[in-house]
């Protein structure tokens, strides 16, 4: 691009160029976040059921806080990695969101501990509030899958809220949860970005 | 009546600049460079331009062990190509 001057029509047509090329460039790569959580999850609820369920040893359900620590420390890894040479208002909204949930998704499971009740609140309620996150960031982003994904689990969160289902029965429905709003949506926000980064 | 177009933003490399950063919060150096396609050495003169005028913020850093310049668009800048976009359809009153 060189330092020329332009006439009317092709000025307009060189600002709507830029903003459309800056907007593709910006979805790429954005599933990966919500993959790291999401499989972390899932991998840390089956490790944690199975040798609670093994052992019978409650003292594994803390294996649960190996989840905060296993997502976030991949998570700064990927973003320290991953080059993010623009940024915009949306990922300003997101980020604070996402410090937000992780914060008060952090905060839950410490409740049952220094209340010592019996934690049957700490499943539903993580589930709500990390729906939350995701329906916001759906919202944001204007992505459907990301909506529909974590209205299904909001719902589902109020379904736990309700049932006397099994411990291994919440896990499972907990999983689900995961693959619904963040591993399905995580993958094809991927397969969009790489679309349109090679079109 | 034909309003009068800003001759900082009617160029080439300097509305794309502009364009790019009305988008988005703040981009690096080497974004803007990588969707331009412009010389380094271009690029950096118009950016100057640009920052001279009040138009664009530079904040020089660094990314890891690497230095790093990111641009964003200020106030007076959104206003010059919100004017200068209403200027151009004074031009082309059919769109």
């Amino acid at each position: 691009m060189e330092d020329k001057q332009l006439n009317s029509t092709e000025s307009l047509e060189l600002i709507q160029r830029m903003i459309t090329q800056t907007r593709t460039n910006m979805e790429q790569g954005s599933g990966t976040i919500f993959l790291i959580w999401g499989y972390t999850t899932i991998l840390v609820a089956i490790v944690t059921n199975l040798l609670v369920y093994y052992t019978q040893n409650p003292y594994f359900f803390w294996g649960w806080f190996a989840n905060p620590v296993i997502g976030w420390s991949a998570m700064n890894l990927y973003l320290r990695k991953r080059e993010k040479p623009v940024r915009t208002f949306v990922d300003r909204v997101i980020s604070i969101t996402w410090v937000v949930i992780g914060i008060a998704a952090a905060l839950v499971p410490l409740m049952q501990f220094i209340k010592s009740s019996t934690g049957a609140f700490v499943i539903p309620t993580e589930a709500l509030i990390l729906s939350i996150g995701v329906l916001i960031t759906g919202a944001v982003i204007r992505f459907t899958q990301l909506i529909v994904g974590g209205g299904i689990s909001m719902i589902l969160s109020f379904v736990l809220y309700t049932t006397n289902l099994t411990y291994i029965n919440v896990t499972i429905v907990f999983m689900a949860m995961f693959i619904v709003s963040m591993i399905i949506p995580g993958h094809i926000l991927n397969y969009r970005g790489k679309r349109c980064s090679k079109s | 009546m034909f309003k009068e177009l800003d001759p900082l933003l009617h160029s080439e490399l300097r509305l794309a600049i502009v364009s790019i950063l009305a988008g988005v919060e703040s981009a690096d150096f080497s974004y803007i460079k990588g969707i331009t396609k412009a010389t380094s050495g271009n690029l950096s003169v118009q950016i100057d331009k640009l920052e001279k005028v009040g138009y664009i913020s530079i904040t020089k850093g660094f990314k890891g062990k690497v230095p790093n310049t990111s641009c964003a668009l200020t106030e007076t800048g959104k206003d010059a190509l919100s004017k200068y976009i209403e200027a151009l359809r004074s031009f082309l009153p059919n769109i």
